[in-house]
């Protein structure tokens, strides 16, 4: 059940007029404003709002700040120790590859970035290393360059990793190592950028698994979406298998690869069980067990599941069924981009792109089980939203980043949303 | 599971509910769980017709299957009354016709003539004296009658009697008197004999010929009750029930009427709604009446139709509708349309956003459907109007899959019933049009489009057929005799006339 709202929905204080505006609409949005609990249960809020102690009133976290930052596309956000999410992603008005973090926008790659270069960045991914360094993997288009972007205290360093790259990218920083998830570009399969201690690049293949049970045509169709997680137990590297849409598992230990199909077919018969995983997010929990988000496109649900006892247990966190004319059922197409992050505590928050709506949804897991949903209060401008981007700040707070499309201003006119939308652990 | 394969898949229901119209699908129905509202059926919603202009071809194809030459073999028989044997013979009756004509009473009648023999014969006496005899049979006429009878609760086709074997003339002649020497009433038992050993092979071949061909032209198994699970998931069954039955208790199951033998079925169908259906009421029930169609002018081994009526059509593509189906995704159509220059055509102030040709279309019918059978230059259609309806265009932006256009309006389209040259009904979406739509787009907002646009209307028209491609085949195996094809497709007034041939097998 919603709990109650404050009955006067206050305004955040100390925020430009903007924001005010933005954050009364967003209250005003928001289904009742009732009185509130006279205490703070677990789970009292929904996925946004914050207990307020005192009182007991569910308040919005943080309303949200759309930035003129000009990006397009999806986007991918890294925690920053300061509060707000780093973001990188492409700005589509200058071709080229941007980083917003406390410092503010910076152009990583392309025309933007200075001297002559050609656009770059369309593909891209990030992550903070454990030396609290931004990284960025991205591709320059025309030649099929991998490139690694490193935050530096002297600025950003370059260096290149391959020439045979396409997107999408994933990341991960696996015993140390720094390591790119890509696209072959001269054939369809996985490949993995990994930095060794000697700093050089060591390129090696991600082996697909074979086809269902029962079925003999190659895997010929793998990486559509890549995600990519280190777990203690290895690292593990996801994609989807088009050619028999499923979501396949590749687990990397020591110097052994294991690979499964995970979702999409019948592991003892080869059934086929529907279109899973495109796209999919891993995480690693704080138990080392592995989560997955993923879309199943058959269903048109967004799924979370995770590894218990060397099962995964799947739980439908969105169905997108929604009343549609003269008492019809409209389903939403749901969950074509998709976030995901793991709470400290284990718990899962998953956002998706609703691509009927044009707008982005979110889950936050409850303790008690099944997921409490929200969703972005509709902006002023009746604009748009796309490409949802999660991040665990170092307080536990979880920030959802979106692109916010203006319609009259085309894709260069797009911005970027933020709201922290759970509070951290108090 | 990619896409193509769960197009499949959805196909594979579509084709669950075009058994439905087709009443194919009693091989996976289980009974019934209760019985079908009276105000769910149509009192003749299906014909199965025959025209007794083609009658003459009917007896000849009668006479083709029961064999054209009947042979007759014999063992040796022992004459009555007289220490003799008859002795074994073989022979061949040729079959010179046969006429086929339905009585008023919905029976089914052949009369074959056969050829005048001249067979020679030998008794032997006990003293081992041989009389040989001429044997001449002329005139020799076989009849059958069959006629569908309801036995048991079921309707089955029999013979009405014993098919009749008629000599004008059976003459045994020994020329020297031998076979008069053998006793005085020799001669009848003898002739009886032989009568008896000619008859029984012709009876023996044009009753079950006969049978055969009417439960051809009107297969009893076309009485179909059952129900099936349309969803496959036990959690959530979506029920489609079905109950055709032949005419109730003291009414003729087969009529004359216009030139034509029909045998009407009673037809219910009743589907639990699908949640993208529009929750909107059945048509009304009307009975329904024949209207003749006019016949193929091709020849045909055993021409038949099965007659769809009117308010059949209705309530099928109603109870169509209500299953969902029409709900549905797909995009074969869409690559036709150029890469990203089909916006500017539409709505042009799309074309920056999109980086692609269409990704894939989805349907959302949002009213009830009218359908109706007219004719156009190459046949008759099932012409119909759907009032609302979405149809949505998905696009990549960024690389990622949305919606990017939709399209709210009347749309109209035709379901144009094909054979294709296996002889089986093909079901082909064509000519999608639309009234003034609202056109709208998430990234846009909407805008009004009236009468013509030529673009819009490409648009629509590939993202349709495209949904509902590949076309639908009808698999009429499941109830009408294996062989059975499709010749030709007529409207008969508001019916849809299915010209059938084929499907029958020697007994």
């Amino acid at each position: 059940m919603r709990p109650a709202m404050p009955t006067r929905c206050p305004l955040p204080p100390n925020r430009p007029a903007r924001a005010a505006v933005l954050a009364f609409l967003a209250l005003l949005a928001w289904p009742g404003c009732d009185k509130a609990p006279s205490t703070c249960p677990a789970d009292a809020c929904p996925a946004g709002f914050r207990c307020e102690p005192s009182t007991g009133e569910c308040r919005l976290i943080q309303p949200q700040q759309t930035r003129e930052i000009p990006l397009y596309g999806a986007i991918t956000a890294v925690p920053s120790a300061s509060g707000a999410p780093a973001v990188v992603g492409y700005a589509a008005d200058r071709q080229s590859l941007a980083a917003l973090d406390s410092s503010g926008l910076i152009y990583v790659a392309g025309p933007a970035a200075g001297g002559a270069e050609e656009p770059a960045g369309q593909s891209s991914a990030a992550l903070r290393g454990s030396d609290q360094r931004l990284r960025v993997a991205w591709i320059r288009e025309s030649d099929r360059v991998l490139w690694l972007s490193e935050q530096t205290a002297a600025g950003w360093k370059r260096s290149k990793l391959t020439s045979e790259a396409v997107g999408p990218l994933a990341m991960a920083e696996h015993k140390g190592a720094l390591t790119v998830a890509y696209r072959r570009a001269d054939a369809a399969g996985l490949r993995l950028a990994v930095r060794g201690a000697d700093e050089a690049w060591h390129i090696e293949d991600v082996p697909v698994p074979p086809p269902p049970l029962g079925q003999t045509a190659p895997v010929h169709d793998v990486g559509y979406s890549v995600s990519m997680v280190s777990m203690a137990s290895g690292l593990a590297v996801s994609a989807y298998d088009a050619t028999y849409g499923d979501l396949v598992l590749a687990v990397k230990v020591g110097s052994t690869w294991s690979v499964s199909r995970l979702f999409g077919s019948d592991a003892a018969t080869g059934a086929d069980l529907g279109d899973m995983g495109n796209p999919a997010v891993l995480a690693a929990g704080p138990d080392g067990e592995l989560v997955v988000a993923y879309r199943d496109a058959t269903a048109g649900t967004v799924v979370l599941a995770r590894s218990q006892g060397g099962v995964m247990v799947r739980k439908t966190v969105a169905t997108g069924l929604r009343a549609g004319p003269n008492g019809t059922q409209i389903r939403d197409l749901l969950g074509t981009s998709l976030a995901m992050v793991v709470r400290a505590d284990g718990r899962a928050v998953v956002a998706w792109f609703n691509a009927r709506q044009w707008r982005v949804g979110y889950a936050a897991e409850k303790q008690a089980g099944g997921f409490e949903l929200g969703s972005l209060p509709p902006g002023s401008d009746g604009g748009a939203e796309a490409w949802p981007a999660l991040s665990v700040g170092a307080e536990g707070a979880v920030w959802l980043t979106w692109v916010a499309l203006q319609p009259a201003h085309g894709p260069s006119g797009s911005r970027l949303g933020q709201a922290k939308i759970l509070q951290g652990a108090p | 599971m990619s896409w193509r394969i769960s197009l499949g898949a959805s196909w594979a229901m579509l084709a669950v509910l075009t058994q439905l119209s087709s009443f194919g699908c009693k091989s996976a129905l289980t009974p019934l769980d209760k019985p079908l509202p009276a105000e769910a059926r149509v009192a003749g919603g299906i014909q199965m017709v025959a025209s007794t202009a083609d009658s003459g071809q009917l007896g000849e194809t009668i006479r083709l299957v029961a064999g054209q030459h009947v042979n007759v073999a014999t063992a040796p028989q022992t004459i009555d009354g007289a220490e003799a044997t008859l002795s074994a013979f073989t022979t061949s009756l040729y079959v010179e016709s046969a006429k086929a004509e339905w009585l008023d009473s919905g029976q089914l009648r052949v009369i074959a003539k056969i050829a005048p023999i001249d067979l020679p014969l030998t008794a032997v006496a006990a003293k081992s004296s041989t009389c040989g005899i001429n044997c001449k049979a002329s005139g020799i006429t076989v009849t059958a009658l069959a006629q569908l009878s309801r036995t048991a609760g079921s309707v089955a086709a029999v013979l009405s009697q014993a098919p009749a074997v008629e000599f004008q003339q059976l003459t045994l002649q020994a020329p020297d008197g031998c076979l008069e020497a053998l006793g005085a009433g020799v001669p009848k038992t003898a002739e009886a004999a032989v009568r008896t050993a000619l008859a029984a092979p012709l009876a023996g071949r044009f009753g079950p010929t006969l049978v055969q061909a009417l439960q051809t032209l009107v297969p009893p198994s076309s009485a179909v009750q059952g129900q099936l699970d349309l969803s496959g998931d036990p959690a959530s069954p979506q029920i489609l029930r079905i109950d055709s039955s032949f005419a109730p208790d003291g009414a003729p199951l087969i009529e004359r009427e216009l030139g034509f033998a029909a045998a009407p079925l009673d037809v219910a169908v009743t589907v639990e709604r699908a949640g993208c259906a529009a929750d909107v009421p059945p048509p009304p029930i009307a009975e329904a009446e024949l209207q003749p169609g006019e016949a193929p002018q091709t020849p045909a081994v055993i021409r038949r139709a099965m007659v769809i009526s009117a308010p059949m059509v209705a309530r099928l593509a109603w109870a169509w509708l209500r299953s969902g189906e029409w709900c549905r995704a797909g995009g074969g159509g869409l690559p036709v349309l150029e890469q990203t220059a089909w916006p500017s055509s539409v709505v042009p102030e799309l074309q920056p956003w999109l980086e692609s040709a269409p990704t894939g279309a989805q349907f959302w019918p949002h009213s009830g459907i009218e359908v109706a059978v007219v004719d156009r230059a190459q046949g008759p259609v099932l012409a119909w109007t759907l009032e609302d309806a979405t149809l949505e265009i998905r696009g990549r932006v960024a690389g990622t899959e949305a919606v990017v256009l939709t399209v709210r309006g009347t749309f109209h389209g035709e379901l144009r019933p094909m054979v294709n040259p296996a002889g089986k009904l093909v079901l082909v979406q064509q000519g999608i049009t639309l009234d003034s739509a609202v056109v709208a787009s998430p990234l846009l907002g909407e805008e009004t489009v009236t009468g013509s646009n030529q673009g819009l209307g490409r648009l629509i028209d590939a993202a349709l057929t495209g949904i509902f491609d590949p076309p639908v085949v009808l698999p009429l195996d499941g109830w009408l005799p294996a062989g059975s094809v499709v010749t030709a497709v007529r409207r008969g007034g508001g019916s849809l006339w299915l010209w059938l041939d084929g499907g029958l097998s020697s007994p």
